[in-house]
């Protein structure tokens, strides 16, 4: 199994972030995670990435184990993520900040710089490589941090939320853009989601969180229609109001 | 040594603590609470110490109005030091302004007052003697006064953030800065207002400080490692953990004066770097923030 | 290459060039009265201060770690040659070695708990350093003399020759600096200062990165502090003081806190002092450093970012007038 989640768990005092959450994604996919507010989306996705010790279960990328490693070394297994806010690093260029990404795979600053011009040739921002990366719009600290994490050569990619904040003619681009990560780069991709447009006309499967719990998963269509989740956006009374 | 001159030296050092509690817990409230990085701590004390000292012994005025004006002074210099050079929110910037303000006022108290030690208080304290054997333990009763007076202190500090308006509001903003201006309270003043309580907090440790030690007007380092060394070991935060913090610190200090002296401030130095290096989240890791636990 | 070359032929760089040549000049116009002497002797201090503030800019302007008690490893390095020399009888060399070896240690101890933890705790973990040694300087009679400090003797060197190895010394910070900048090493410091976090993400070992900083910025700073000592001649407990580990600070803050141009522009600070220790005289040096404090907080609330934010500032003023120029073209 290329990317695998077991009955991981975690709690912050009496809270229960994620509750026994398992879940797998094969190679080459595009998979969805989605849930209402304050599910556990973001305490899954800082597991994967080594932020946050999971209490117990385990994450495994192509058999290895995850769960106590530093993020740093996550990174090189080959995971890579954009974050929620695109911060980046407001003072460096784009041409550095993805040059650092590079620096993953390479100590050489000429290969960095090379594979660097590459990728943010990839997205089509050539342009815009020597501007700093705090005078950039929205849209293009977005694909910044995307390619900053493409540069580390990753197998799987985690996507945190990357489409909030984007009008509807920026979201259809940097959909095609996601795409193309996926079949040009052969980039496995983990997608947190609450623009629905983007999960339904992407993802192969979606995985749904509520409170800590999976509580359902299938393809796109079947999720939209399942009355767990239905029941978890809306609320019991909607459900009831249905039927 | 005997064993009874041991024990009155700890408790000596113990009933010390009631006011490196006081210290402490000013310190973790600015730091801990109101995320307010503030370098010129132990400077602020330092001159305290030293009005104090001017206010009774040199200009003889009645040491209750000195004492009284010293407190009132001292919260609007915390709300004028709040509201004038820690605006910004970056860190860094703010430890260079209170760097600077800290170089300022101790070389302002060198040049004032110069670098001759002064004790404020010449008369011994009347002390309980309690006969072991044929020794005598003895404990000084303005010692146990003051430690008295430190519990009373944080605690009426406690009852004030749990119970009124404005410890409430204090808590409030500390929690959710947005959320606090969106219901009513104006945030940035209410920050003032409690970074000047707790500089009314530092006051009082100042006059604590200068009924008990020598005042030396290059100490201000030195409390200012203290106060940010016991709120580690309480908990960045935690008040009720600053008094006990301030105790075991006081008969730590008293002990290490009792065998090392010469090297008393260096060790406290050391001690501060392991804390730092082996138990950054304090000693008695308490995960509330200050907000949470009262 | 190609870097080199541009580096070396923009403008700033050849107005520094000029500058640094005319004063090498300056012992030229030396007489027997030695009215040179004390622009020479300025001069010394001024390189020597822009290369512990490059040192300096290293740990903090690149890497974001602010240390606030470098004056640790430049104390270090100071009584290092003043023990070496006076009381163990060694060689200079293996007395800056000494240095190296102490700072080193002190460094990694700063590493440490910089791996983990940042901001406010580093700072107080850096004085922290500064103040032990300060206090173990002041009181371990037998090793350090105490508050009397150690005088050394040295054969008679002219100032002339500390201000040209001052002047070696100050350019090849310069020059570390500006490789370290351009390399692996660099761009993850920076990326350690702008975001710990996604440099994790993106594979850096940020504790490792952190570490290699401080360590190198404690031996650069310890280096200068031996050569400092030597041309002095003399050393006290001051030597660990926060007046000098802010003295280092404005140097590298005021000209624009992580830029190489920075410390350069810092190096008039000095001069600055030194005009002031002259009018109040040593007597009042409690006086001066209350300046000292002064203008760190003047600068920290007026302009953060340091002077060479100036030129800055400028474009931004005369960009934000080029478009309200189209702006009213438009409305015509």
């Amino acid at each position: 199994m290329f990317f695998e989640v077991s009955e991981v768990t975690k709690s912050y005092g009496g809270l229960v972030a994620n509750d026994k959450v398992s879940l797998k994604i094969d190679k080459g996919e595009i998979v969805g995670l989605i849930g209402p507010n304050g599910a556990g989306k973001s305490t899954l996705f800082q597991m994967v990435q080594g932020f946050v010790v999971a209490d117990s279960g385990s994450i495994k990328l192509k058999g290895t184990e995850l769960v106590n490693k530093p993020t740093y070394k996550i990174c090189r297994e080959g995971i890579a993520c954009t974050f929620q806010h695109a911060l980046l690093f407001p003072k460096l260029t784009l041409g550095e900040s993805v040059r650092m990404g590079a620096y993953c795979r390479t100590s050489s600053r000429k290969k960095a710089t090379e594979h660097a011009r590459r990728m943010i040739e990839f997205v089509g921002l050539t342009d815009k490589e020597d501007k700093q990366i705090n005078k950039l719009n929205i849209y293009d600290r977005k694909c910044a941090e995307l390619v900053a994490a493409l540069a580390t050569e990753p197998e799987l990619l985690l996507l945190d939320e990357l489409f909030a904040g984007l009008n509807s003619s920026e979201v259809s681009d940097m959909i095609a853009l996601v795409k193309r990560i996926n079949t040009e780069l052969k980039v496995t991709l983990f997608i947190i989601e609450h623009v629905l447009k983007v999960i339904m006309s992407i993802s192969r499967r979606v995985y749904v969180l509520d409170y800590g719990k999976l509580i359902a998963s299938g393809t796109p269509q079947e999720i939209s229609v399942s009355p767990l989740v239905i029941k978890a956006y809306l609320g019991e009374e909607y459900n009831e109001l249905e039927s | 040594m005997s064993i009874t001159s041991l024990i009155t030296i700890l408790i000596g050092g113990i009933c010390a603590g009631g006011i490196y509690g006081i210290i402490s817990c000013a310190f973790s409230f600015q730091y801990g609470a109101l995320n307010i990085v503030n370098f010129a701590y132990g400077a602020f004390a330092t001159i305290g110490m030293f009005l104090v000292y001017m206010g009774i012994r040199d200009l003889g005025l009645n040491p209750a109005l000195v004492i009284i004006t010293l407190i009132v002074l001292y919260f609007f210099v915390g709300f004028f030091v709040r509201k004038v050079f820690l605006r910004s929110s970056d860190g860094n910037v703010q430890v260079l302004i209170t760097m600077g303000i800290s170089l300022f006022l101790q070389n302002f108290a060198l040049f004032v007052w110069g670098a001759t030690p002064r004790v404020m208080i010449n008369v011994v304290s009347p002390t309980w003697k309690i006969p072991v054997g044929d020794r005598v333990i003895m404990i000084s009763q303005w010692n146990v006064g003051l430690l008295a007076l430190s519990a009373v202190i944080l605690i009426g500090f406690s009852v004030f953030l749990k119970k009124t308006w404005l410890g409430m509001a204090i808590r409030a903003v500390v929690q959710q800065k947005e959320a606090a201006n969106l219901v009513g309270i104006n945030s940035e003043r209410t920050i003032n207002v409690a970074f000047g309580i707790s500089y009314v907090l530092l006051s009082i440790a100042s006059v604590m400080l200068a009924v008990l030690f020598t005042l030396e007007t290059t100490t201000g380092d030195y409390y200012r490692i203290l106060a940010f060394l016991i709120s580690l070991i309480a908990g960045m935060g935690n008040i009720k953990g600053a008094f006990f913090a301030g105790i075991l610190f006081g008969s730590v200090s008293s002990a290490i004066n009792l065998f090392l002296p010469r090297y008393h401030n260096a060790i406290i130095y050391v001690l501060f770097i392991i804390v730092l290096m082996f138990f950054p989240n304090g000693l008695f890791t308490s995960k509330k923030s200050l907000a949470r636990s009262v | 290459m190609n870097l080199i070359k541009r580096g070396i032929k923009s403008k700033p760089t050849i107005i520094i060039t000029a500058i640094l040549m005319l004063v090498a000049l300056m012992p030229l116009f030396d007489d027997a009265k030695g009215s040179m002497q004390l622009p020479i002797h300025l001069a010394c201090m001024v390189f020597c201060y822009i290369a512990l503030a490059q040192s300096w800019n290293i740990l903090a302007g690149l890497c974001g770690q602010f240390s606030v008690g470098h004056a640790a490893f430049y104390g270090l390095g100071s009584y290092a040659v003043g023990i070496g020399l006076h009381r163990m009888k060694i060689n200079l060399f293996l007395a800056i070695l000494m240095g190296v070896v102490f700072s080193i240690i002190v460094a990694a101890i700063l590493g440490v708990i910089g791996w983990k933890l940042s901001g406010f705790y580093y700072t107080m973990a850096s004085i922290a350093l500064a103040e032990c040694l300060a206090v173990i300087a002041s009181t371990w009679y037998e090793l350090t003399s105490a508050q009397q400090g150690i005088a050394i003797y040295r054969p008679s060197i002219p100032k002339a020759v500390f201000m040209y190895m001052a002047m070696a010394i100050m350019i090849a910070t310069i020059i570390i600096f500006y490789f370290i900048r351009k390399s692996k090493l660099g761009t993850t410091f920076v990326a350690v200062r702008e975001n710990e976090n996604l440099a994790q993400s993106l594979g850096a070992n940020t504790g490792r990165y952190k570490m290699f900083a401080v360590l190198i910025s404690g031996t650069m700073t310890s280096l200068i502090g031996s050569f400092m000592m030597y041309y002095v001649q003399a050393v006290d407990p001051m030597v660990f003081s926060s007046a000098i580990s802010s003295k280092i600070l404005i140097v590298a803050i005021i000209g624009g806190i992580g830029t190489i141009w920075g410390p350069i522009v810092g190096g008039l600070y000095v001069l600055l002092e030194e005009v002031m220790r002259g009018v109040f005289g040593s007597s009042f040096a409690s006086l001066s450093v209350m300046i000292v404090g002064g203008i760190l907080t003047f600068i920290m609330m007026v302009r953060p970012e340091g002077i060479s934010a100036i030129p800055k500032v400028y474009k931004e003023w005369r960009e934000q007038k080029q478009s309200n120029k189209l702006l009213k073209c438009e409305e015509k």
